[in-house]
């Protein structure tokens, strides 16, 4: 058997908790893990966060809600001073941090004259409170909501970094992101694996998870088998993602294609609003118009989300590019592998000050 | 380094540092500029401690607390690092257009209380207003307290290798109940900030001087985490934190779950950090356990000669891993 | 992915509940868990409901709570995980 054996950890969250439960240096020397793009602040463009700065500038009414991951994200990077969500707060905007898309709700009916816009990322798992947002909105009357849906989905972006990585690069197993198939089920992971090859363990979010997680890859991989393993069988019950299922499929439609910070621009890999919430469709309420933004040309985030380099391999890592002014979202991100790399040190040199 | 001041050097963490060893001190240090919470000040033959601290807090009115008893309380905590009883102060008012008097009585109201109670003279004060930064015009608070020691003998040589790292008591309050008076958080819950004067708790631990406490330092903003780094940094030491001791109430672990925070990186008002001989540990942390305020008082880690990683975390699985020297900008994340 | 924390189902009215965990409560949505009863341990996520989780997950993190035990024995048999 090969010497080294290679697991992806899709989500950023599982790579968020391999770092800070000190799981990762607990694991065997041949065990190496590579870091997947399941990062939704990582993987967004920044010219939708620019696009609600230009928006804010242009119409004062406008009060932009994000969650708190997207506040620090830098757009406009090769200008003067870059830009961010926060900046824009800074000298005035009217930026709100929230915790769930459903707090705009009584955000708006005290404002009645203001008009909120929600940025809706995340994965799968944080849509269906989007959609049950955009069905409250529809319910009560609500005129001040819109929302920019930016939802994107799990398989594609494992089918793509699959896809990009050559055989000596491919991960032999996935461990895959439980939270997500709370709301998906385990069908399109089964699917996966068996298309691929490669094991997929859905996995819960705790160290004491992961660990087991990394445990049954290997049993899958010694004996032989493909398919999916459900570790977090105390959170996710098979086919019982049918309320879920409906409620997405109610609000919801695929954009026929997405752009992907480092994946590209993938088919059928994003949500938006089916028409019939065009009243709730920030896209089509505001003239939302997006920049084409530059990133850093020595930005190496993308590579990094498919898996093919590491924040090391990047040449501005801890150097130009550090979580005080990050030049790039995987540096923001907690879950960024950046972020996660420059937090323990790794490849941070003498003069990054702490880790010397 | 960025040119210009932002936001991220004020939150107490590793570029509020750099901007005062980088900028600050290319001007202004020299040898009696002391790297402890307070300074010797020494006049003839008389010696006294002196500390100086500002305050800038939104909102200003937060459960358990607010700004003016703040402004009291974190000065009295630092003198007390040096063995200091509080005696004088001097206080500087910068109000914003906008504040209401209303406001500015509440504060100053809270103010006088805690002077009052520890018998602390106001000898000279200042005032002055600027226009409002934002729609909440609030207002900032300089304060200056000095005093002469508690124990005439009681020194502090800064952590030994071994001592024992001693929190006082349960962490992360403070910050969790600001952020959820500033950001109106999504739960309900009783997060109180631990705002409070340690003099009670901890002079009379300082007058006995047969407990023996080497260094001293409140985890106030950059969290404990700031605070083991900056230690580090000056000492030449290393420091190992224990997830496990880690002492939190439920309800402000709950927040840290919930929101995605890291407790190290969170500000306390009403925490000490003490380093300690090995020897006196148990001893003191049961004299603080017999108080209100030293109820969640833990040993939550332990000094260790230099390495190349200057602050770890021993983790719940028994791994380990560095604790970065952050800007503890401490934004809830949904991921 | 995504920070999802289990807590407890104290109230319920329709699709909307209460929920609480270490002493914090909050308002959340139940669409997803039409059946989940007061007791009930739930998955929750930016103020929903995903799933209800085996009730074994919010006890053994309520003992954790109280642990403050700086002894814990370490060393998980992690470092033998690996291909034979």
């Amino acid at each position: 058997m090969s010497s080294e054996l290679r697991i992806m950890e899709f989500c950023g969250g599982h790579t968020h908790a391999l770092f800070r439960s000190g799981l990762l240096e607990l694991l065997a020397p041949h065990i190496k893990m590579i870091h997947g793009p399941g990062c939704p602040v990582c993987v967004l463009p920044p010219h939708h966060i620019q696009a609600v700065i230009d928006l804010l500038e242009s119409d004062p009414q406008v009060v932009a809600c994000v969650y708190g991951d997207l506040l620090r994200i830098p757009t406009l990077v090769k200008a003067a001073t870059s830009e961010s969500l926060l900046a824009a707060k800074s000298r005035g905007r009217d930026v709100r941090m929230i915790y769930s898309p459903l707090d705009i709700l009584q955000l708006a009916s005290a404002e009645p004259s203001k008009k909120f816009v929600f940025m809706a990322i995340g994965f799968e798992t944080t849509a269906p409170a989007t959609a049950l947002l955009v069905k409250e909105l529809a319910r009560r009357n609500v005129t001040n909501v819109s929302i920019l849906c930016l939802h994107v989905l799990t398989p594609p972006a494992i089918e793509t970094v699959l896809q990009a990585l050559t055989a000596a690069e491919r991960p032999h197993a996935i461990i895959g992101p439980g939270h997500v198939a709370l709301v998906t089920g385990l069908k399109l992971f089964s699917e996966l694996s068996e298309r691929f090859g490669i094991p997929i363990v859905i996995s819960g979010f705790e160290a004491e998870d992961l660990k087991e997680s990394v445990e049954l890859c290997t049993q899958s991989l010694s004996q032989k088998k493909v398919g999916v393993v459900n570790q977090y069988t105390r959170a996710l019950k098979v086919d019982q993602q049918g309320p879920a299922q409906n409620l997405l499929e109610e609000v919801f439609d695929l954009r026929k294609t997405f752009e992907w910070r480092g994946l590209g621009s993938l088919p059928k890999s994003a949500y938006r609003l089916r028409p019939e919430w065009a009243k709730y469709d920030a896209e089509v309420q505001h003239s939302i118009t997006y920049r084409s933004l530059a990133e850093h040309p020595q930005c190496q985030c993308g590579q990094i989300l498919l898996g093919k380099k590491t924040p090391t391999d990047c040449r501005l890592f801890a150097k130009a590019c550090r979580p005080s002014r990050p030049l790039g979202a995987c540096m923001v991100s907690g879950e960024g592998a950046c972020h996660a790399y420059f937090d323990a040190g790794v490849g941070v040199g003498k003069d990054a000050g702490a880790f010397q | 380094m960025t040119e210009i001041i932002s936001r991220i050097h004020g939150t107490g963490g590793r570029s509020t540092h750099e901007l005062i060893s980088k900028i600050f001190h290319s001007y202004l240090k020299n040898p009696n500029l002391s790297s402890h919470d307070a300074a010797i000040c020494r006049m003839g033959s008389e010696e006294f401690l002196v500390t100086t601290d500002c305050h800038v807090v939104e909102p200003l009115f937060f459960p358990g607390g607010d700004i003016g008893k703040m402004a009291v309380t974190g000065v009295i905590n630092d003198l007390l690092t040096q063995g200091g009883r509080p005696q004088f102060m001097s206080l500087g008012f910068i109000l914003e257009e906008g504040l209401a008097f209303e406001t500015l009585r509440r504060v100053l109201e809270s103010m006088k209380a805690v002077l009052a109670a520890h018998e602390i003279q106001l000898l000279c004060a200042d005032t002055k207003v600027v226009p409002a930064r934002n729609q909440n015009p609030g207002l900032m608070i300089a304060s200056t307290l000095w005093g002469s020691r508690l124990h005439p003998d009681r020194k502090f040589s800064g952590p030994q290798i071994g001592d024992a790292i001693i929190s006082t008591s349960f962490i992360g309050a403070h910050g969790i109940a600001v952020l959820q008076a500033r950001e109106q958080l999504a739960f309900r819950g009783q997060i109180e900030s631990d705002c409070a004067s340690l003099f009670p708790l901890l002079a009379p631990i300082l007058t006995d001087n047969n407990l023996s406490i080497h260094f001293m330092r409140d985890p106030t903003r950059g969290g404990v985490a700031g605070i083991s780094h900056e230690i580090c940094k000056e000492f030449e030491i290393s420091i190992e934190l224990w997830e496990d001791a880690l002492p939190l109430r439920p309800p402000v672990r709950a927040a840290m779950e919930l929101l995605g925070l890291d407790v190290l990186e969170v500000p306390n008002e009403g925490v000490m950090i003490l380093f300690v001989p090995p020897s006196s540990t148990e001893e003191i942390l049961k004299i603080l356990r017999i108080h209100t305020l030293g109820a969640g008082a833990a040993q939550i880690g332990e000094v260790q000669k230099q390495s190349g990683s200057k602050v770890t975390l021993r983790t719940r699985i028994g791994g380990n891993r560095k604790v970065p020297w952050t800007d503890a900008l401490n934004f809830p994340r949904i991921c | 992915m995504c920070l999802a924390v289990p807590m407890k189902l104290i109230s319920r009215d329709g699709d909307w509940g209460i929920v609480q965990r270490g002493g914090l409560e909050m308002k959340v949505q139940l669409a997803l868990v039409p059946d989940a009863q007061i007791g009930a341990s739930l998955i929750i996520h930016v103020g929903m409901a995903l799933s209800q989780v085996d009730d074994q997950e919010i006890d053994e993190v309520s003992a954790k709570e109280s642990e403050v035990d700086c002894e814990k024995a370490s060393a998980p048999a992690i470092k033998n995980a690996g291909l034979k």
